[in-house]
């Protein structure tokens, strides 16, 4: 079971206990932490996943704003990251137009 | 001992000006939010009373219930037609009549040894960007 750890950018400990070295930061997605340089750097979305041990083929890359997933990030976008950000990542592949219901939730 | 962990992961949805509770319900725990803002201003009304998601008890060896997830009020409507929404309809939760968003995981399935209740929610949220 993954832990739901908390910090900000350059206190924050990462995926595995240790804390962050001089000069990185931490930034998030969904509740994974990945590291970057404490000046930002440039990565492809891809990347960003990459960092926390997700893909880009199972998920999709969201900003986060307000707590919400608000523009995607393709694989090969470059988005500027920093520590303190925060991003969301989706499973692709859901089919939202499925209209089947049950009557009761499954047990 | 699963349960405990559903209930773990659960208290860390919680969002600003929201709780966050969970019921036990058979084999199930319902993780209920109240309230939910969707994303995106699709939606009317735009703040819920409640989005709620079942997940089986051997959770995490089981996945969040991949047919749907349930909100209220059974109300709602989108933004830009007022209708009710795509592939919803209205079913019972416990025992309370709530508008039921349907979807299926087709490419890729849940694994609950890298995801956690976080991502179901997430991609719950990626419904609402649809506005449909």
């Amino acid at each position: 079971m993954m832990s739901i750890p908390e910090g900000g950018a350059g206190e924050a400990k990462g995926q595995d206990g240790d804390h962050t070295p001089p000069g990185q930061g931490v930034y998030h997605v969904n509740e994974r932490q990945g590291r970057v340089s404490a000046r930002g750097e440039d990565l492809l979305g891809e990347q960003i996943l990459s960092r926390v041990g997700l893909t880009s083929d199972k998920y999709e890359l969201w900003t986060k704003v307000g707590g919400k997933a608000d523009t995607l990030i393709q694989p090969d976008e470059h988005h500027f990251t920093k520590p303190g950000d925060h991003f969301r990542a989706t499973i692709r592949g859901t089919d939202y137009s499925v209209g089947t219901l049950p009557a009761t939730v499954p047990t | 001992m699963s349960r405990d962990i559903i209930r773990q992961q659960a208290a860390a949805l919680k969002r600003p000006g929201a709780t966050v509770r969970t019921v036990d319900d058979g084999e199930n725990v319902i993780v209920i939010l109240e309230t939910y803002t969707p994303p995106g201003d699709n939606y009317e009304p735009a703040v819920l009373d409640a989005l709620a998601f079942a997940v089986p008890a051997p959770y995490p060896d089981a996945s969040p219930d991949p047919s749907g997830f349930f909100v209220l009020p059974v109300s709602i409507k989108t933004s830009k037609t007022k209708l009710d929404p795509a592939s919803s309809g209205v079913t019972t939760l416990l025992g309370v009549p709530h508008r039921k968003f349907s979807w299926k995981p087709k490419t890729f399935q849940f694994d609950g040894r890298v995801d956690s209740l976080e991502t179901h929610l997430v991609t719950i949220e990626r419904r609402f960007l649809l506005g449909t």
